[in-house]
């Protein structure tokens, strides 16, 4: 299911079992990210999601202050009360955010998409 | 640099866009291999951020470079803004006078195979990356 309004020029996001999967296919100027981030958090309330992943795979430059501004829209989905989970980040992109210095800590990550929805469901079966 | 080189004028969102694109395009055209394209690419980015962040308005410059048998490509970031007091504190890690990410100058210099800088108060900044092919 793919919702139409983020469908023009927006980043497409899925709904699939009550996670959404936003996969970023486009750079990531500040005007993406300023409309990903409002149609994200509506998203992930309006149909209740309990997980986002985020699929940085079609992303081959990611400077910190994008990587940034991404992390803060996942610190505002978790305040709804879903999961984030990056997954899908090029070799190029995490040894560059690594040597910039950025703090990941906070960020959880997989190596793809489907690793990335067993990793939700892992940490669902953790707080039961 | 030698032969040909690509201006780009940097002043907004837009042009940041165009310097990262040409970054890229020019490394490829290069042959630099999709890792320090993505280096080179990441460098620019940081680097023509700074010049909107700090001084506005700048220009980058990109063109192939060679010393002996070597070539690779040399990305200069070119600003006429505020400059830099204190460069050696500027390339320690945790520096930083605008927001908590820095100028990323220690991370740029990390991720090119050779870094220069140039500035003083009043009288800009000029940052000079290559990186070579390999």
């Amino acid at each position: 299911m793919i919702d139409d309004a983020t469908r023009a020029h927006g980043i497409p996001l899925q709904l699939s079992r009550g996670r959404v999967i936003a996969s970023i296919q486009l750079e990531l100027t500040e005007p993406v990210l300023i409309r990903f981030r409002q149609d994200l958090l509506e998203f992930v309330r309006v149909h209740a999601a309990t997980g986002v992943v985020v699929d940085l795979n079609g992303v081959e430059i990611l400077d910190s202050e994008e990587f940034v501004a991404l992390t803060r829209t996942l610190a505002m989905v978790r305040l709804l009360g879903a999961e984030t989970v990056l997954a899908g980040m090029r070799p190029g992109v995490v040894a560059c955010l690594v040597e910039l210095g950025i703090d990941t800590d906070d960020t959880l990550a997989a190596l793809d998409v489907d690793a990335a929805i067993d990793l939700l469901h892992d940490l669902d079966e953790a707080r039961r | 640099m030698s032969g040909a080189v690509t201006r780009i004028p940097v002043a907004n969102e837009a042009q940041v866009a165009q310097a990262i694109l040409e970054a890229r395009l020019v490394g490829q055209r290069t042959g630099l291999d999709p890792a320090a394209v993505a280096r080179l690419s990441t460098a620019v980015s940081e680097l023509v951020r700074n010049i909107l962040k700090y001084a506005k308005r700048g220009e980058l410059r990109l063109g192939r470079c060679e010393r002996g048998r070597l070539y690779g490509v040399e990305a200069q970031a070119f600003d006429r803004g505020p400059g830099i007091a204190d460069i050696a504190a500027a390339l320690a890690d945790h520096y930083s006078t605008g927001g908590t990410l820095g100028l990323g100058l220690p991370g740029v210099k990390r991720m090119v195979d050779e870094f220069e800088i140039e500035s003083a108060p009043g009288q800009g900044t000029t940052v000079t990356v290559r990186m070579w092919k390999r």
